[in-house]
């Protein structure tokens, strides 16, 4: 063979391949980005989603154009449904984002409304959202229309995610993972955004403990006195943004601190974390209030699902039980759509009678913040003299991770 | 680069004309050509690591703002410098201006080498042929860049994921153990290789595409029964560049014993240095001298008692390939950490001080890959053992039995002939532009380009 044989056939098999590449991962979409048709047996679960979801809602939003949107972390995703009553008459989509950050809630908010304009936000605070570091806020930067759609690096980054979602060997994986996996995955995206879970085979049990040692792992509070660092400031800084944001642009905005299991609560106080979770809060509630008063409207509700109530003090498993069941909490920290259900209804003041049956949610202002922290304080005292077993282990779980915490340095 | 490349040409043309001027004022001009180029790579390239030291030593504290380095000053500048010195010496001759600025520009090699002689370069830009196209070549180039590309996308980025996590916690002050350490330090001998020698195949492919021959740069250094052998092998034109320009000058083996082995360690140290401006590349230097030494005065015994324990036997020649092996990964732990008790905690690891099984830290940092593996997504239990071994193993194989890229393509003289351009061993893979080989290679390409990017993967934890 010549040389001219050579190159013809070198480029027929280069590109035959890329572009065989090319459309399995179009077809399969493991990103959810092209729209491809889900294939039960083939691409109907999205395996790995948690991964790609910063893109994946970006993209989303821009096709969807929702007018309203829940925004919040893992917690959203899993419990806060858009279809909820409340709901009725919008288009909603859930944005919730893995361990999102302050500054891309109000990069991820501006985006959206720059497709459609929002009528209703619901915003699921964690305490988490205000002391880590803002380090994810980079990764979805440029494809984001914060800024508008007609500048270049916007273009530049769809076309270059585009390109990686096709050619690329991360993306073949991807494909092929999430091609294999369908059979044992238990989780997947739906296409309003939100994360679907199947209940049968969870280890409660195992979820539980890991949660609770995760959280120590990765809380790294500022101490109290400290609690004007930089990072905080920033954080609020942001905070402030979004809420102002919302005031200017006519947006109706709920705010809510979201529920977790009193394991969650014990540990943040056994750790040290709890005033700085209270001083965030009251921030939190300052700042919402003094920008409404700075454009003259009526301050957006906000709602207090954290502490201890008849949800929250669910039994949790305390030893390895095949049909333990919760019916609130996967863990110490996502709460069930069951409950997201509950918190909507109380937030749009819907179902009142399940609200009457149990206690559950604060609307939260400045003048029954102290009255409301010293309730907590009260139901904490009730909930270590009742829950002694509960307690023995959540301190167990603190040396674990204390000790897991040393083993792996700073990583 | 513009500056420079003017500078040069009118001062190698004045060191030409100076022939018969006197000795010293000959000689004088040479060196303050040399040092004008040094100045500039030392305030580029230097600058902030004098000024830091001299903070750390006196308790200063003087502050400059970032020098952007120029790119390519390292290679740009050693290549004047050789023209300068064979301007001085009269090897040089009338240049075309144009061809002396395409030498010193020319794209393909100018940001990670070859570093390029201009006798084998200028030569070659002469050639009418050149300016035109070639299907020979371009199949040959082609074919060239497409296994470089190969060698630094898939496998050199491939390996690049065990390295990091394990040299970040040695700063960190994390213990490493014995399969961390090893795991790391094994990858990153690998990464550096395939790395260096892909980028080096890149720019020999590249330049081939337009029928320029560029020299050998590496030659299976891993293969090396010694240290002396290995820096035959590794960088050869680096080596070539420090043995004329520096190595002779200095009076090379010919004051005797102690002198040559000063000159040898002083050599890989300025060799050291130029790669980059820390502590940990002068140190990396000073031991590949000091192995060199080892391996001379290793030679004068074995020639005393009339054994030559690398050649002699099948197995004492696997035990020297092996030997310089492991002593050139060690150096190479200098080379990646970022200071000296990072080094010295991975060499404890190394040494088993620590340890053996692979440390909590690094398992967290693995999962992700185990779970994003090929293997695990047609094989269900794969441990992060599993896939270390399943990295690595190939690796071993490729550099100690598979031929190079010049070996493979040997019938078609992919570089310059050079004195260190010594292909021994006949390749059991030969190129052909075949239906074959094109498959091959269109296969090994595509794998390459479809590693050139990625989708931003967000790591969280799960469970």
């Amino acid at each position: 063979m010549k040389n001219t044989g050579y190159l013809h056939y070198l480029s027929y098999f280069l590109i035959s391949g890329l572009l065989a590449v090319g459309l399995l991962n179009y077809l399969a979409d493991p990103f959810s980005i092209f729209q491809s048709q889900r294939i039960s047996g083939f691409n109907e679960k999205k395996v790995d989603f948690v991964k790609y979801l910063r893109l994946t809602k970006a993209r989303l939003i821009t096709l969807r154009k929702p007018d309203a949107l829940i925004i919040g972390s893992s917690r959203t995703g899993y419990g806060l449904s858009p279809n909820h009553p409340g709901f009725s008459g919008y288009n909603t989509f859930n944005l919730g984002l893995a361990d999102v950050s302050m500054t891309e809630a109000v990069q991820y908010l501006q985006h959206a409304h720059n497709f459609k304009a929002l009528k209703k936000v619901v915003f699921a605070l964690d305490f988490r959202l205000f002391y880590k570091n803002n380090q994810n806020s980079t990764i979805s930067k440029l494809r984001l229309a914060n800024n508008g759609t007609t500048n270049t690096e916007y273009w530049q980054a769809w076309l270059n995610d585009y390109f990686s979602a096709l050619f690329s060997y991360d993306s073949l994986k991807a494909s092929l993972r999430m091609i294999r996996y369908q059979k044992w995955e238990t989780n997947n995206l739906l296409e309003n955004g939100m994360w679907l879970r199947q209940r049968i085979g969870f280890d409660h049990y195992q979820a539980f403990r890991r949660y609770n040692i995760n959280t120590i792992k990765r809380t790294d509070i500022p101490p109290i006195n400290n609690l004007l660092s930089k990072r905080a400031a920033e954080t609020l800084h942001q905070y402030r943004v979004f809420v102002r944001y919302c005031y200017q642009h006519q947006i109706k905005l709920y705010l809510l601190f979201s529920p977790s299991h009193a394991w969650h609560w014990e540990t943040l106080r056994d750790i040290g974390a709890w005033p700085a979770f209270q001083y965030f809060k009251q921030q939190l509630t300052l700042i919402n209030e003094q920008e409404a008063k700075q454009f003259n409207q009526r301050a957006f509700p906000f709602w207090d699902f954290s502490g201890y109530n008849h949800y929250s003090t669910e039994p949790a498993p305390l030893l390895p039980d095949s049909h333990y069941y919760s019916k609130w909490f996967w863990e110490t920290i996502h709460y069930h759509k069951q409950l997201g259900d509950l918190m909507l209804d109380r937030i749009f003041g819907l179902n009142a009678n399940n609200a009457n049956d149990y206690p559950f949610g604060v609307h939260l202002t400045n003048t029954n913040l102290a009255s409301h922290e010293a309730q907590q304080t009260q139901d904490h005292y009730d909930y270590q003299a009742t829950h002694p077993d509960d307690i023995r282990i959540i301190q167990k779980l603190i040396k674990q991770a204390n000790h897991e915490k040393k083993t792996i340095s700073r990583f | 680069m513009l500056g420079s490349i003017l500078f040069n040409y009118a001062f190698g043309s004045i060191l030409s004309s100076m022939q018969k001027s006197s000795h010293i004022k000959h000689k004088m001009t040479l060196f303050s050509g040399i040092l004008a180029n040094l100045l500039v790579l030392g305030y580029y390239k230097y600058t902030n690591f004098f000024i830091d030291n001299i903070n750390a030593l006196t308790g200063s504290s003087i502050h400059l703002d970032t020098i952007i380095l120029p790119l390519a000053i390292s290679f740009f500048t050693f290549q004047q410098i050789a023209y300068l010195v064979d301007a001085y010496q009269g090897k040089t001759h009338e240049y075309n201006f144009l061809h002396y600025c395409l030498f010193v520009t020319f794209f393909p090699q100018l940001i990670a080498g070859p570093i390029v002689h201009h006798r084998e370069m200028l030569s070659q830009f002469k050639e009418n042929s050149i300016y035109q196209f070639c299907q020979s070549n371009f199949s040959i180039g082609i074919t060239i860049l497409i296994i470089g590309l190969f060698k630094k996308v898939v496998i050199a980025d491939g390996v690049s994921v065990y390295v990091s996590p394990v040299f970040d916690a040695a700063s960190d002050g994390t213990l490493i153990s014995f399969a961390d350490a090893w795991t790391a330090s094994l990858a990153y001998t690998f990464q550096l290789y395939f790395d260096f020698s892909g980028y080096s195949d890149m720019a020999i492919g590249i330049a081939r595409l337009f029928g320029i021959h560029l020299p050998l740069n590496f030659n299976s250094p891993y293969k090396s029964i010694n240290i002396i052998e290995f820096w035959r092998r590794w960088h050869m034109t680096l080596s070539r560049f420090l043995r004329d320009y520096l190595y002779f000058p200095l009076g090379g083996n010919r004051h005797g014993m102690i002198r040559r082995y000063i000159n040898l360690i002083l050599v890989m140290i300025i060799g050291g240095f130029w790669h980059g401006a820390g502590w940990s590349f002068i140190l990396w230097g000073a031991l590949h001298g000091f192995y060199l030494i080892l391996n001379h005065f290793w030679h004068v015994i074995q020639g005393r008692i009339g054994f030559d324990a690398d050649t002699q036997w099948f197995w004492t020649r696997c035990f020297s390939v092996l030997a310089t092996f492991i002593a050139v990964i060690i150096a190479w732990v200098f080379f990646r950490a970022t200071d000296f008790s990072s080094a010295t905690e991975i060499l404890k690891g190394m040494a088993g001080l620590n340890g053996y099984p692979l440390s909590s830290f690094y398992l967290e940092k693995l999962e992700p890959l185990v779970k994003s593996s090929f293997v695990q997504i047609f094989y269900w239990k794969l441990t992060p053992s599993q896939l270390i071994i399943s990295s690595l193993t190939p690796l071993f194989l490729i550099i100690w039995f598979a031929p190079n890229t010049q070996q493979i393509l040997s019938n078609f003289k992919p570089t310059t002939d050079t004195d260190n351009n010594q292909i021994e061993e006949q390749s059991f893979i030969v190129w052909q532009p075949t239906l074959f080989y094109a498959l091959i290679t269109a296969a090994i390409g595509a794998w390459a380009i479809l590693s050139l990017g990625g989708v931003t993967e967000f790591l969280y934890f799960q469970f």
